[in-house]
């Protein structure tokens, strides 16, 4: 038993406890963290094979960003009125020791790493961040476009779900499916011939028309 | 020096816990979301692992891909779970009928 299987050993036993205490736990706030401390723990093994540089992107992206929205949701739709009260415990210690400690694994994941040349990985030359960056913006160029207008329409998705406006104050995206069936292809599609320069006022003109007939 | 079988254990180890999670967890909204992202986390823990395992870098370019769709999947869910919330007032995920329309 070496150095690297213990480290292993330990941060996957800290992974699996992590795991299985997300879906054991009754507060949901509660459960998020959890899920970001498995998050920390899969980081640091990331680190640990090798990989360093996906290690601090998993930092960056699942606790910096996937993790806090589900804390931010959890916390603004005040699901603790649905649950059993947190009790009251003295907070003030737990942030500097959970700091250190992540701290502390990082440390000890890259040391780890370090003294045995990448865990997985006997051959001298790591795979570096360079040699992402390489492949990534030629080979894969494409799907990195591909990547960036997934997440454009999942933002774009996301927003339109929860708009609110005063005319439908439960969320905007309601479907109203007599309304759909009754449609037909006048209310929908409108054929303007577009003189040059002046198309956009047409449009404008009509759409007001269009609002009109619909408030009265 | 560890092998690949190890971290090929603790992968489907970890999907089978985001598995059980996923059907067993008390139909809630935000924690079924949650067993989602572990899975994802174990498919992309051995993706690097082999990635690493075998030199080459295209499991690490993949890898970053899954982070692109797993934050997109997990804005999307949480923004779907918030207008499930704001009409139910429930987070049990037992009518999910009721998102038609």
């Amino acid at each position: 038993m070496n150095l690297a299987a213990g480290v292993f050993s330990i941060l996957s036993c800290l992974l699996f406890l992590s795991a299985i205490l997300v879906f054991c736990v009754q507060n949901s706030v509660y459960a998020a963290l959890y899920l970001i401390s498995a998050f920390v723990m899969a980081a640091v093994l990331f680190i640990l094979m090798g990989a360093p540089f996906l290690g601090f992107i998993l930092m960056i992206v699942y606790i910096g960003a996937v993790a806090v929205f589900f804390l931010f949701v959890v916390m603004m739709l005040d699901l603790d009125a649905l649950y059993i009260k947190p009790q009251n415990v003295k907070r003030s210690y737990f942030l500097p020791i959970s700091v250190f400690f992540v701290i502390f694994l990082v440390e000890l994941g890259m040391a780890v790493a370090l003294l045995e040349g990448g865990v997985l990985q006997p051959r001298p030359e790591p795979l570096s961040t360079e040699r992402i960056g390489q492949t990534l913006y030629t080979i894969y160029a494409y799907p990195l476009q591909g990547a960036a207008v997934t997440l454009f329409i999942a933002m774009i998705g996301a927003i339109v779900l929860t708009l609110r406006t005063k005319s439908s104050p439960y969320s905007h995206s309601r479907q109203n499916v007599t309304e759909q069936n009754l449609a037909c292809v006048g209310d929908v599609l409108t054929l303007v011939k577009i003189e040059p320069g002046q198309g956009a006022k047409m449009l404008y003109t009509l759409e007001n028309k269009n609002e009109k007939v619909h408030n009265a | 020096m560890l092998d690949l079988s190890w971290f090929l254990m603790l992968a489907s180890f970890l999907f089978t816990i985001g598995l059980f999670g996923l059907v067993f967890a008390r139909r809630n909204f935000v924690v079924m979301l949650m067993a989602i992202e572990l899975m994802l986390l174990a498919s992309n823990l051995l993706l690097a692992a082999s990635s690493v395992n075998n030199a080459s870098i295209d499991g690490h370019v993949f890898v970053l891909f899954s982070l692109t769709v797993t934050a997109a999947e997990a804005a999307i869910g949480l923004a779907i779970f918030i207008v499930y919330f704001r009409q139910k007032t429930s987070i049990q995920a037992d009518h999910p009928h009721t998102m038609h329309g």
